[in-house]
Order: structure tokens, then sequence, then C-alpha cells
């Protein structure tokens, strides 16, 4: 599996590099902009990546290849999931080096420092982003799903957070019982939180990722064993 | 069971699509041997290669490979095969060195030393991209990759199809070094019969979706002949030997599967020659409407 990783990484060489200068170039473009404006450019870049290398993936019908030699699909299949962690690790280091480049040399810019509660935001978003994606990809192939990913990439970055904060002020004027009490375990469930510490909210929305990503892999893993090339 | 004796064996093999039918197809490699799979374009000889690689999923039938069933061995077996595809599935944007440490590690059994020498006897440069190298090179990485792991089955789609004649030549040299090796047998498909009549000694012909005849290539061609003569010798007794006929103002030219019995038919008035494969597949697919 960690053979397909590198694979991954090795056909990406080139754009890594290149995202040296993405990153520096969020930092200057998002420099006045709120908090959340980097970690939207942490999974922009991470599914940058991560659809170059289906791309790749696709270009060639190269999966006709790496299914016909001696490896599991579901290494396939795990190894994509492990890739955009990878991606993503890269891309906040990229950016905290980026950051440390911009503070050393002294470069007059304010730094939008990117902290505990952004990485956690970056990664919860992108791992409900290939949580959904990812069995549709194994299921329909590149091709036939490029349009659902864009449109979940879209959505993840700026229609969500807005759509949450509507639905919210909407239903908050909806006497229907049902979406009441719904509303009233959701602000439970604020207060509860505001207790807690950053760290510990970090570690409750990273196991609520891994358990959603948990049973994406097993939808993917279902699809693509019966796949056919 | 385990046929130790037979390389690849496929039983009754079929595969629905829409528009296309796999049916109770069989056939067996038996060790060492190399097997030409011909037919048409469109005659399932890449749905039953896709099929043995476990690409497809099959709708019934047997398929083993070293006497293992394909898939519940699968790594084991493809860790003991190789494979040539007919077009181009390796990373375009990767040199050929980086591609082979991609695959090498999969191969539990991978020789550097022998992909270094097979780099050097294929003229290939490690550096260069996959995307600059010609048909008949990516198919000397291929076979460059199958030599690395000892691969003992290599299969091929359409290996010799887009290459030029000194490709093709230096492809079916390689593959008769490579053939010497007594664990080794090659199954490959082709429509291009000359090749097969260079290499192989097994010919098994695929026609809309199942097979038409598999046997050794002498025998076929021992066996088989072409009939020529004049209209009048034929009757519809006569026509019943044939397996494709062509009439014109001149005479008949047709295909038998059996010429002894045609000869005797025919008392010496008509004229025998030895077919080639191309005429046996032309045949048998037009049939009566060769023209």
């Amino acid at each position: 599996m960690l053979n397909l990783v590198r694979k991954d990484l090795l056909l990406l060489k080139r754009s890594l590099w290149l995202s040296a200068l993405y990153v520096l170039l969020a930092l200057f473009v998002f420099r006045t902009m709120p908090g959340g404006a980097l970690s939207a450019a942490t999974v922009g870049a991470t599914y940058m990546f991560m659809i170059q290398a289906l791309t790749q993936d696709d270009k060639n019908k190269s999966e006709i290849m790496l299914n016909s030699l001696p490896m599991r699909r579901q290494d396939i299949v795990l190894a994509k999931y492990l890739s955009v962690f990878i991606y993503a690790i890269l891309v906040i280091i990229g950016c905290l080096l980026a950051q440390s480049v911009v503070s050393i040399i002294g470069i007059p810019m304010p730094i939008d420092w990117i902290s505990l509660e952004k990485i956690t935001g970056a990664l919860v978003a992108m791992a409900v982003l290939i949580s959904i994606y990812f069995p549709i990809y194994f299921k329909f192939g590149y091709l036939r799903s490029r349009m659902v990913g864009m449109i979940l990439f879209l959505t993840c970055l700026f229609f969500l957070p807005r759509a949450v904060g509507l639905t919210v002020r909407e239903l908050g004027g909806v006497g229907n019982p049902a979406f009441r009490t719904i509303l009233a375990i959701l602000q439970e469930a604020g207060n509860w939180l505001q207790t807690q510490a950053d760290w510990q909210i970090a570690t409750y929305l990273l196991v609520l990722a891994l358990i959603l990503m948990a049973a994406s892999a097993r939808l993917s893993l279902g699809f693509y064993r019966r796949r056919e090339f | 069971m385990v046929d130790t004796d037979n390389i690849l064996t496929v039983n009754e093999l079929t595969k629905h699509f829409r528009d296309f039918s796999l049916k109770n197809v069989s056939f067996r490699l038996p060790r060492s041997y190399v097997m030409g799979f011909v037919g048409p374009n469109g005659s399932g000889k890449s749905t039953t290669i896709k099929l043995i690689l476990n690409l497809l999923c099959k709708d019934s039938g047997q398929i083993n490979v070293f006497g293992l069933d394909n898939l519940e061995h699968e790594l084991a077996i493809k860790n003991r095969m190789a494979f040539v595809f007919d077009e181009n599935h390796f990373y375009e944007e990767l040199s050929i060195r980086d591609m082979a440490r991609i695959i090498a590690p999969f191969y539990r059994h991978w020789e550097p030393q022998t992909f270094e020498k097979s780099l050097k006897d294929f003229d290939l440069n490690p550096k260069q991209k996959i995307k600059q190298l010609s048909k008949g090179m990516k198919m000397k990485f291929s076979l460059a990759i199958a030599l690395s792991h000892g691969a003992e089955l290599l299969i091929m789609d359409e290996p010799t199809a887009g290459l030029d004649p000194m490709a093709r030549s230096e492809l079916l040299d390689i593959l008769a070094t490579l053939i010497q090796d007594e664990r080794n047998s090659v199954f490959f498909s082709t429509h291009i019969t000359p090749d097969l009549d260079k290499i192989a000694d097994y010919v098994t012909f695929i026609n809309q979706g199942e097979i038409v005849l598999s046997a050794p290539k002498d025998d076929i061609l021992e066996k088989y002949g072409v009939i020529k003569g004049s209209c009048d010798l034929l009757d519809e007794e006569s026509k019943r030997l044939f397996v494709g006929i062509k009439t014109n103002q001149f005479g008949f030219e047709g295909l038998v599967r059996d010429k002894e019995k045609a000869l005797r038919h025919f008392r010496g008035l008509a004229l025998l020659e030895k077919p080639s494969l191309e005429d046996i597949m032309l045949y048998t697919v037009r049939g009566e409407h060769h023209a």
C-alpha cells in the first residue's frame, strides 16, 4: 500500500514543488482575510493534488496495469485514502515553512499563522469530502465522478458554511416540534463543546471524521472489488 | 485437483455483455509452449485475457493458471506471470527507472541485475520517459519487467499490432529466446496470423465469442487444405466438405477441414494447396460469403 502512495508522490513530483509557490501566494492573498481562509487554501491545495493523481491514473487507463500486478484491490483503495492525508500534511508543512520564511526574512506582510484549530478544520473538511467522493470514484471511475468531486469541493469550500448558517437561522423560526428538538440538542451540544478545551474539540472532530472515513472506505472496497476494466 | 501439465486451462468460460457474449470458451496451454490466440477484432480475445487477469468478472466457468484457480490464488499467480497489453498503461510522465521502481516492490522475486541487463540488451535508456518511447520500446520495457521477476507465463494482448516489421521481428526473436527456458510459456493474442507461423506451437481460434478450434499448429496445417477446381465439381454434397468457399467464373477455391477426405471425394480432379493460418481464419470467419 505504501508503495502506491509513493507512486502518487512520484507522479506529483513537479506539482509538489509548485505547491511551495502556491502556499506563498495563499499567504499573501489571505493575509487580511478571516481565520478560515487558510484552512480553505489547505483544502484547495490538497484537493488539487488528489485530482492530479487521479487524472494520471485515468490518463492511460493505468488502473489496468495496477490491477494486473500482484496486489490486492483493497490496497489500491486504502492507498488513495492515505495519500490524501499525506498531501494535506505536506501542504500544512509547506504552509508553516512559508510562514517561517516570511517571518525570518522579515517580509513586511501580516501573517495569519496556521493553528491547531485551522489544521483540524482542514483535515476534517478533507475527510468529509473524500468520504463522500471516493465511493463514487471507485464505483464509476474518474471521468464519471469528476463533476461530483468538483461540486463537493466547492460545497466544502464556499457553500457549506453559509448553508449551515442560513438553515439554522431559518429553522429557528420554524414551529415544527421535531426541528425544535433537533435545534435544542444542537444548542446543548454547542454549549457543552464550549466547556471543552480546543484540543478536546479537535480530537472529537477527528474521531468523527475517522469513523465517517472508515464507513466510506468499506463502501469503496465493496464497489472496487466488483469493478470491471 | 491440481493440473500441473497445463500452465493455463480455461474451461467453459462465459461472460455476457449487452452486445457481446463469450460463450463456453475452453482451451489448454501445456507448459513450455507458445499459444497464439487468434481471431478478428471484436471476437473476444481481449475479453478472455481480461478474465484471466481478473480485470473482468466471469459469469461462469473455470480458469486455472499453474494449476491454481485464478481468483482464489490471484496474488500467487500474478507473481509468476507477466503481461503485455495492446496499448500503453504505464504512467507516461515517469521515466523507465521510476516506473520500474514502482512495479518492482510488488513482485516477490524481482532481480534488479536482470532488469538492468534487459534494459541494456533491449537498448532502453532508463532515464527516458515512457511518453518518449515508441510502441516497440514500450513493448520491450514490458518484456524487461517480465524477465526481471522470472515470469513463467507471459500473457500478451495484440503485442505486434501497430509495430513496424523490424520491431515485430525483434519482438518475435525475444519471445523465441524467452521460450528457450523450458519453464516459460507464452499466450498471445493477435489478428496478424503470420506472427503465429513463426513462433506458435498451438493455435486457438476464436470467432464471435466462441472457440472455433484449438490444437497444435502443425496438426491444423496438416489436416486443413485449400482445394481449387472448376465449378462443375461442386454439388450439395461436396459443398458440405468446405469450411468456407468462394467461387467466380474461373472456378472455386475453398478451405476443407479434412484434406484427405476432400481429395478422395474429388478423385484427383481438384488441386490441393497448403493453407496458411490466415486462410483458415478468413474462410472460417466469412464462410460461404468469402470474397
